[in-house]
């Protein structure tokens, strides 16, 4: 289990930034004037968005399962449960929000 | 840190809902002023403890039997707890927690034995201990003698603790070897849970709750087997409970020697000496120090909240929550007023009434 924690976030990351890297590299060929510009660019908004939905995705993880032992006692907590559930996914929209910004000014 | 998040958001938060549901002070409040004991048995059943008391109406006469069934919530929520907790290890703290409980069904089977009762007779002083008990009850209602028993828990640490306990229970010809040996196996296997916990913040957290507990138990049984057993302070300290926080060996030796409340007092630890300081009865000492207990659980719960510190001092708190309840229970069947009943309750339990 000790070994098996840090190979999963190690994958886990590699997998994230390793498609950021192929396409920077196609967008690159692709960019002419300011090769560099634009391969940094495509990395940062792919790592915003792969970033932010790691986040939320653990956010999701952590406060969903403390909501449900919440409402598994409590069923009249639901609505406010979600509303902390929403606020864990939004790290994710933030993200998304930020790449859209970057890929705008390419 | 973000692993010991996801280890306990869930059992945290199941916690936190089932601790919301303690007895407020209004509550409280109203049982402790109850003219009576059916007026009191009328605004239990509209508080949380009302849904393990379906059918009063037929048992209100019997005290003894309400006190059983009360119990019911607590066991529930032990079932609920352990089955919230992710690892096997701390589920065992919890198990080993609850054996407690399995240790004085065992005491009670034991006392019908040896004076002849059946279950029926005495199943009103059972805990309701429901599935989490994995001992088997009915085989073990079956035997009529205690090496039988001891035998065929020979696999579970109250089987092994019985078997040494038997040849003292044979010379002495009375159970209390046998008692003692199986609530002494119950701490020795709380003392095991807590040091197989994985992690250092789970281990210290449930250091930091159940060191004191245990203290407060060992200095009660100071007083009880000083005063009322009036056994010596050899015997004393060989009955004390391990793992202990406060309290070393040197500490319960002396205590045990003490021949008076004003000398019991001084031979205490210094952290404790403050807080049962105006203790002027040995029956005072219990209240004094669960009103102390009761704090510190309520300082772990302000605090960092990963851990399974969380857990049992919400079992604990509840726990003794219940023990008040039935103080005062029994206060009420007796007619005691609640000026003399207060003195028997902690402070958290009994203060808002003095507002």
């Amino acid at each position: 289990m000790r070994i098996k924690r840090p190979l999963l976030w190690i994958s886990g990351w590699f997998f994230t930034l390793l498609p950021c890297i192929v396409w920077a590299q196609e967008a690159v060929a692709k960019a002419g004037a300011y090769p560099d510009a634009a391969k940094w660019g495509y990395i940062s908004a792919a790592l915003a968005v792969g970033a932010s939905s790691l986040g939320a995705g653990i956010a999701v993880a952590l406060v969903g399962s403390a909501a449900m032992g919440a409402v598994s006692e409590r069923p009249e907590m639901a609505g406010r449960a979600l509303i902390f559930v929403g606020l864990a996914e939004g790290i994710a929209i933030y993200g998304l929000i930020v790449a859209i910004m970057i890929l705008g000014k390419l | 840190m973000i692993f010991a998040a996801g280890g306990y958001a869930y059992p945290n938060a199941k916690v936190r809902a089932l601790r919301s549901r303690r007895l407020t002070a209004q509550d409280r409040h109203f049982l402790l002023e109850a003219r009576d004991f059916s007026s009191f048995l009328a605004y239990l059943v509209t508080t949380p403890y009302g849904r393990v008391l379906p059918d009063l109406e037929e048992e209100k006469t019997d005290p003894g039997m309400l006190e059983r069934r009360l119990a019911r919530s607590l066991m529930e929520d032990y079932a609920k707890v352990t089955r919230s907790l992710r690892g096997q290890r701390e589920q065992e703290l919890v198990l080993a927690l609850f054996s407690r409980f399995e240790s004085e069904n065992l005491k009670v089977l034991l006392r019908a034995m040896f004076s002849g009762r059946g279950k029926q007779a005495v199943s009103h002083l059972l805990y309701p201990l429901g599935k989490l008990s994995a001992l088997p009850w009915d085989d073990l209602w079956a035997y009529n003698n205690p090496a039988k028993i001891a035998d065929l828990l020979i696999r579970n640490p109250f089987g092994q603790a019985l078997k040494h306990a038997i040849p003292q229970f044979n010379v002495q010809g009375r159970l209390f070897p046998l008692e003692m040996a199986l609530d002494l196996s119950c701490f020795q296997r709380l003392k095991q849970a807590i040091s197989g916990l994985r992690s250092r913040s789970d281990r210290k957290a449930a250091k930091r709750i159940l060191g004191p507990y245990v203290d407060i138990l060992n200095i009660s049984w100071v007083i009880r087997l000083k005063i009322h057993y009036g056994l010596s302070h050899e015997e004393i300290v060989n009955y004390s409970l391990p793992g202990g926080e406060l309290l070393t060996l040197s500490h319960l030796h002396r205590l045990a020697l003490a021949e008076d409340i004003s000398s019991f007092l001084e031979q205490m630890p210094r952290s404790l000496q403050k807080e049962v300081g105006e203790v002027r009865d040995w029956e005072d000492f219990h209240t004094y120090l669960e009103t102390w207990f009761l704090r510190l659980i309520a300082r772990l719960f302000m605090g960092p909240p990963f851990h399974v510190g969380i857990e049992i001092a919400f079992l604990l708190e509840k726990e003794m929550e219940l023990t008040s309840l039935i103080t005062l229970l029994e206060a009420k069947a007796q007619g005691l007023s609640p000026r003399r009943t207060v003195k028997k309750l902690p402070r958290q339990f009994s203060g808002v009434a003095h507002v």
